[in-house]
């Protein structure tokens, strides 16, 4: 058997293969003289069929099955000899029966490519570094009241932020909306998109009161028949309510589970959990960019195309099972195509992450395994069962083992990288996109 | 004699053991033939449709078994068995011919 491996693209190859007839030969009357223990033809005897009559009637099947064990055996030679990491399944093309009897065929492996080594001291990455100040557990405190906040009716005059209902008609050029009598509009003020010429004629008045002007509207205003006019607007002011927020009191602080009830361990408990925030966003934020420095580093690596598709694939998958769950039920699959790059970068992640922690000899850290499958499981209702649901599914297993793994990996290349630290805020980390 | 005729006097090759041993050991060949078909017919259908010499045509009438079903006595037919010696050197490949 004549194997040869044409290196093509990096993760490509393509094998060439040739089998001499003897090969075939020889297997093939080796597998009839089986077959001829076993066969039952009618006229003769069970083994007594002469080995021309199976030949005639047998051959060309026992060359086939020859044939494909001798291909797999060839490939599977290959990949042995070189050393070769194969990803996906090899494709075969160029099946030719030869004129002398023998056989040759033309295999195209995609194969795992070749990670350089990283020199992690030459790599810099900014490295975010925030801390939590009094002022964000303040503005934390000041969220929560205001999710709790109560409209309370008020007789007064009216400020930015208060809740203010209308009644009105508009007379636009063409046509009077609502034809006869009066519509009702809710705008919480500064929130609200209502034009700014009424919110500020809106501002110090009271309830009760009546106001006439021209305004125009937006484009996109909610209520159809007056988006994009301009009209008179004729309005009174129905009722005004500002908005309360709530007392630090002991029942507000218990009712966010803190059981002594003082503001003092409210603000310890926020905190806490601001920290856990913070340092997850930093951790992230490093992984991210020491991920991007690997992968700057290994950008002439060639991905194979078959997993890059299968990833595509995968993703497109979950994104169009997502939108369905949002209840965009009958929505087209999104096609892989569009996460092309995105897988693209996926699957580079991984098998640098897979190459490092090879390299570097990194072990899966069982207990921070078992702590990370805990965390998942504390946000579901029943943890146990989670937990035991985890331990029995190798899929979601090895999700977690992976993600640990990552995370060792990412954190011993943390300690090498040379990092310029890069002093934010709380705020900024965390609402980046602001 | 037409094609035709030639194919339904020989209806049929015999291939068993026996078959394959008397064509080694003496090169004749068996057929089921027709059971009117006579030595002469039975020759020269083998010699054209195999494109061969033959140099002798041995016939038998076989008995058809008996055999019971649903409790009645019932019998297969009888038929017609030739074997046909060819010259020495020439063969017949029921396989390509068939």
């Amino acid at each position: 058997m004549q194997i040869s491996i044409e290196p093509k693209d990096g993760v490509e190859k393509i094998l060439n293969v040739t089998i001499p007839s003897e090969e075939i030969q020889s297997q093939v009357e080796s597998k009839i003289t089986e077959y001829g223990k076993e066969i039952q033809l009618k006229g003769f005897r069970r083994g007594r069929v002469p080995k021309k009559l199976l030949i005639q009637r047998f051959g060309s099947q026992a060359r086939q099955e020859v044939l494909g064990d001798l291909m797999n055996e060839a490939i599977r030679k290959a990949v042995e000899e070189n050393e070769l990491a194969l990803a996906g399944n090899p494709e075969v093309q160029e099946v030719k029966d030869l004129d002398d009897g023998g056989f040759s065929f033309v295999a195209k492996l995609e194969t795992f490519p070749e990670i350089p080594d990283i020199d992690f001291s030459a790599i810099t990455i900014e490295r975010d570094v925030a801390e939590v100040t009094d002022k964000d557990v303040d503005d934390m405190l000041k969220k929560l009241r205001k999710q709790r906040q109560e409209w309370k009716d008020s007789a007064g005059k009216i400020a930015n932020g208060d809740l203010v209902t209308l009644q009105y008609s508009a007379r636009s050029a063409e046509e009077t909306f609502p034809a006869e009598g009066s519509e009702k509009m809710i705008a919480l003020l500064g929130e609200s998109p209502i034009p700014d010429t009424l919110k500020t004629a809106l501002i110090g008045m009271k309830k009760g009161e009546k106001g006439e002007l021209n305004v125009t509207f937006d484009e996109d205003f909610a209520v159809k028949e007056l988006a994009g006019k301009e009209v008179a607007f004729n309005f009174e002011v129905e009722n005004v309510k500002k908005a309360k927020l709530p007392k630090v009191d002991e029942e507000f602080v218990k009712s966010f589970g803190v059981e002594s009830g003082t503001e003092e361990d409210l603000r310890k408990d926020i905190r806490a959990n601001l920290e856990r925030e913070l340092k997850n966003a930093l951790e992230l934020q490093v992984r991210n960019a020491i991920l991007a420095e690997l992968r700057k580093q290994c950008q002439d690596v060639k991905l194979p195309e078959s997993m890059v598709q299968k990833e595509a694939g995968v993703l497109a998958q979950q994104a169009t099972e997502r939108a369905r769950q949002m209840g965009l039920s009958n929505i087209e699959p999104i096609p892989p195509e569009e996460f092309r790059e995105q897988a693209a970068e996926r699957l580079l992640n991984a098998l640098i992450i897979g190459d490092i922690a090879r390299k570097e000899n990194v072990q899966v850290d069982y207990t921070r395994v078992r702590e990370k499958v805990n965390e998942i499981a504390e946000t579901f209702e029943n943890p146990a069962q989670i937990v035991e649901l985890y331990y029995s599914n190798p899929d979601l297993m090895s999700g977690v083992e992976n993600t640990i793994l990552e995370s060792q990996v990412i954190e011993l290349i943390a300690d090498k990288v040379n990092s310029t630290e890069n002093k934010k805020t709380f705020a900024e980390i965390l609402e980046p996109a602001q | 004699m037409s094609m035709n005729k030639l194919y339904t006097t020989l209806v049929s090759p015999i291939i068993s053991e026996k078959s394959t041993r008397v064509g080694e050991q003496s090169n004749q060949y068996v057929f089921r033939v027709a059971k009117n078909a006579s030595k002469k017919q039975v020759k020269d259908a083998v010699e054209k449709i195999f494109d061969v010499q033959v140099e002798k045509v041995q016939i038998l009438n076989m008995k058809g078994k008996s055999k019971v079903f649903r409790q009645r006595q019932g019998k297969r037919a009888d038929w017609k068995k030739a074997y046909v010696r060819v010259q020495d050197g020439q063969m017949i490949d029921f396989g390509v011919a068939e």
